[in-house]
């Protein structure tokens, strides 16, 4: 079980937590301009990448704030996210 | 009317057990008594009971070979109480009043009475509560043998918050089993003093009956806690019978100590045939008799230590058989052949067992000259120790996504590069020898607690390292001095084609040196 950093509380035990996907996948700025294969893309098709990966969390038992972490899908090494 | 002799096996004293306390319990049918102390295999040896399975797929008797988590055969299924369980190791089951048991074909059966097919559970289903918590800490500390001791001592004097896991019900590992001392008195009271220590210490939890099984990302640590099974009907219903820990920890020290590892030659299986330390354990440990006269065949030297102590609980030693050769020159007196020559036992060097004898319980063993010559003899006896080397326990090790690297001088496996924030300690990492194991462990809490923000101060230089009184050094695998051949053996080559399905490389699935060349003739490696 992974051992996450909150920024807010600190690192707490991932059962805490609730998973948030891909980290940065903008909502498109004009849906009705969308196919449905682009539409389809935005909604479902994510990052799988093997190595460092920027992802959301939920700290649903504890501050309920969400923020992104940087994982390593190999060795699970997490990092905070890098400012943008 | 006499009663008919109990515990015809049971040494009059000595031993961890409490003699002003009698347990009955039955066994396969039969009624025996043992006492509190007592595991339920030790109890079994002591009442002349040497047969307890049979083998998964062969269907061969077997006995008790080990003293603790690593025996392959004495698989039993406990039918009473709260401790009902269907596949144990009888090594590992504590005796009380009224434990009921059976010896099983290698595997168990789940227990579905308690089921209806088709409907809800009913209350004939295990009715125990199972229960899990979690734990923080800045120092685990598994295995409770000298190294962990001296780690978690060690670590916990610094103020951090330690927990120390330990499988078995009382701390010391393997030193309950042999006659160590230290400083001039048991190791034992290095031990006591220790464990007094700890529990002083406000931030330092011990635990045991809790067996660490699983090692997962970011210093996890998941442990077993056996908290009502040893007490038989008496358990409080209150108590969870289990509790599953999740320990965070910021540092681990892995002190799981090493496993004896047995040699292989036809039919060694026999019951009565059991590892070099697990003989000394039931003969110190649980002041119990595993033979009457006893065979000793050895790749190292700790089989020597063994065999001193089953000779002075006044078992007949027949012979020691040792692989290697007589050392040229020879080395000076005092050491543990010469050891074991003065007191009129017979050591054979660059000898090997070829074969044992017996209906099926062990009567005999055939030995021959290592080099194949054609001399031959056989002892007779009811017990034969065995030891080629000693293999470092690394399983949490290895499961924490360590790489291990092998190790020439000791024959084994040991950690090498570590993934996450741990360190072997003592016998887990091959620093055999008890003084050796605690100022490994010393050096390993002291480290453990700096890297996890409790400054160092130097401590270890006031800490006592206690000696070792061994009287030689104990030379282990491939320690023996250069030039002396055969120090990593594995296997008595087949003295004809069809004995090696009779040579078992794997106890547990019976699988044989002829399995093995069977896969290796098709092409498979590794397996």
């Amino acid at each position: 079980m992974l051992l996450i950093p909150c920024p807010w509380c600190g690192p707490r035990d991932e059962v805490e937590f609730r998973y948030g996907g891909q980290a940065g996948v903008a909502h498109p700025a004009d849906p009705d301009a969308l196919d449905d294969t682009g539409w389809g893309e935005y909604l479902f098709v994510r990052g799988n990448p093997k190595g460092w990966f920027a992802e959301r969390w939920a700290h649903v038992h504890g501050c309920r704030r969400w923020f992104n972490v940087v994982r390593h899908t190999v060795t699970h090494e997490i990092r905070p996210e890098p400012d943008r | 009317v006499t009663a008919a002799p109990r515990q015809p096996m049971r040494r009059p004293r000595g031993g961890r057990i409490d003699r002003s306390s009698t347990l009955a319990f039955a066994f396969d049918g039969g009624d025996y008594l043992g006492h509190p102390g007592d595991t339920l295999a030790s109890a079994l040896l002591a009442n002349g009971v040497r047969t307890l399975a049979r083998s998964v797929t062969l269907g061969r008797p077997r006995g008790v070979y080990a003293a603790g988590a690593e025996d392959p055969c004495a698989l039993v299924a406990v039918e009473s109480g709260p401790a009902a369980a269907p596949l144990r190791r009888a090594t590992e089951v504590e005796l009380y009043a009224g434990l009921r048991a059976r010896g099983l074909a290698g595997k168990g059966r789940l227990d579905t009475s308690g089921v209806d097919p088709g409907g809800a559970p009913s209350d004939a289903l295990d009715g125990a509560r199972y229960d899990r918590a979690y734990l923080t800490c800045e120092v685990l500390v598994v295995g409770g043998g000298p190294a962990g001791l001296a780690a978690a001592h060690a670590a916990g004097r610094t103020g951090a918050r330690v927990v120390l896991c330990e499988a078995g019900p009382e701390l010391g590992g393997g030193l309950l089993g042999c006659r160590a001392r230290l400083d001039g008195e048991p190791a034992t009271a290095w031990v006591d003093r220790v464990a007094a220590s700890l529990a002083a210490l406000g931030e330092v939890r011990v635990m045991t009956r809790t067996t660490a099984v699983g090692y997962y990302d970011h210093n996890e640590v998941v442990a077993v806690q056996r908290r009502t099974e040893h007490l038989g009907a008496g358990a409080p219903r209150r108590l969870s019978r289990q509790r599953l820990w999740h320990i965070r920890a910021g540092r681990v020290v892995l002190a799981t100590g090493a496993h004896e590892r047995g040699l292989v030659f036809t039919d060694n299986d026999r019951p009565g045939i059991m590892l070099a330390s697990a003989a000394r354990t039931y003969v110190n440990r649980y002041g119990v008799l595993p033979g009457r006269r006893a065979a000793v065949f050895a790749a190292n030297d700790s089989a020597y230590a063994a065999a001193l102590d089953l000779l002075d609980a006044g078992i007949e030693i027949a012979a020691v058989v040792d692989v290697r050769a007589e050392p040229r020159p020879a080395r000076p007196p005092g050491d543990w052949p010469s050891l074991l020559r003065e007191r009129g036992v017979e050591v054979c060097r660059g000898w090997v067992v070829a074969g044992t004898e017996g209906p099926d319980e062990l009567t005999a063993v055939r030995v021959t000259s290592r080099d194949g010559g054609d001399r031959a003899r056989t002892f007779e006896c009811d017990l034969l120790a065995v030891s080629g080397g000693w293999n470092p326990a690394v399983h949490l090790f290895s499961q924490s996504q360590g790489r291990l690297g092998y190790d020439e001088r000791l024959a084994a496996f040991v950690p090498q590069v570590s993934a996450q924030a741990e360190r072997s300690a003592g016998a887990a990492r091959g620093r055999f020898g008890t003084a050796a194991a605690i100022e490994d462990g010393f050096a390993a809490g002291d480290e453990a607690a700096r890297l996890a923000g409790f400054p160092d101060t130097g401590r270890l230089d006031r800490h006592h390292l206690p000696r070792d009184d061994a009287p030689a050094s104990e030379v282990h695998a491939g320690e023996a001095p250069a030039g002396e051949a055969g120090a990593a053996y594995w296997a008595v080559p087949a003295a004809a084609p069809g004995l090696a399905a009779r040579q078992f490389v794997d106890l547990a699935r019976d699988v044989t040196v002829a399995d093995l060349d069977r896969a290796t003739g098709t092409g498979m490696r590794a397996i």
